[in-house]
């Protein structure tokens, strides 16, 4: 469940600056970093957070990395209602990540 | 002010007394209580529960808070069916000091437990919604680019 990370990644107007640039298709890895106002190995971090959710798929051609968003995990995003409801759903991510690991442990 | 139910359900690889005991203790990592700056529960019919998260840490996952310190959380419990079920009143200021009502119910299925948390009476207005306009803007324009995908 992923609901922790994708609002972890939107929470920041970088990351949702970039999500915007691939709102409007593929992009090299290098024009997303050309418009910000800071190194690229910083909009590197921002992009790593951004994959983590899983907003973001990474293909590489060669030395070119091309960015390209996912919407689907944003279908959760969609229909949540409130940050009452976010809360609870973030609350649960944790008490089942909990048991799933404690499972994996035995 | 217009009022909404909120229901949500999940499987949780775990046997029903284990959940039920992770949810309600605060010293837990698995439970929702756990973490909050300053916790105090009292898990018995008529006892009352607090818990504060800073306000900070919330802001960082992106839901909006008002002011500084310890956004608190306040509650009575109404009903404790261990290890089946627990009902709650819920005030925080997103509830915009309201006294809701949360139930949880622990059911047990193959392999786990279903938790289904029912909280009542939420207030459905845009101060309780999406009202974080950087995103909501963003999502607009996603929504229209990706259309039936989404």
């Amino acid at each position: 469940m992923q609901s922790e990370a994708i609002w972890t990644a939107l929470a920041d107007p970088t990351r949702r600056a970039i999500l915007e640039r691939l709102s409007r298709g593929p992009t090299r890895v290098t024009d997303i970093a050309a418009p910000f106002d800071m190194s690229l190995n910083a909009v590197s971090k921002h992009i790593k957070v951004l994959e983590a959710s899983r907003l973001v798929r990474r293909t590489r051609q060669g030395r070119e990395h091309t960015l390209e968003l996912d919407p689907k995990p944003l279908r959760e995003v969609v229909q949540w209602a409130s940050d009452i409801e976010r809360f609870w759903s973030g609350r649960l991510d944790r008490i089942e990540q909990f048991f799933t690991a404690k499972r994996k442990r035995k | 002010m217009n009022f909404t139910d909120l229901k949500l359900s999940r499987f949780i690889p775990g046997p029903t007394d284990e959940v039920f005991d992770v949810w309600f203790d605060p010293e837990s990592p698995g439970g929702p209580w756990h973490g909050a700056k300053k916790v105090l529960m009292n898990l018995a019919v008529d006892g009352m529960f607090y818990f504060g998260i800073e306000r900070a840490a919330l802001e960082k996952k992106g839901i909006v808070v008002h002011g500084s310190g310890l956004l608190g959380h306040f509650g009575r419990f109404t009903a404790i069916e261990r290890p089946r079920a627990a009902t709650h009143t819920w005030m925080s200021e997103h509830t915009h000091g309201i006294e809701t009502t949360v139930s949880v119910t622990f059911e047990a299925r193959a392999g786990g437990t279903e938790l289904t948390i029912v909280h009542r009476g939420v207030p459905d207005d845009e101060s309780g919604r999406r009202h974080e306009a950087g995103w909501t803007s963003l999502l607009a324009r996603v929504e229209q680019h990706f259309g039936g995908k989404l």
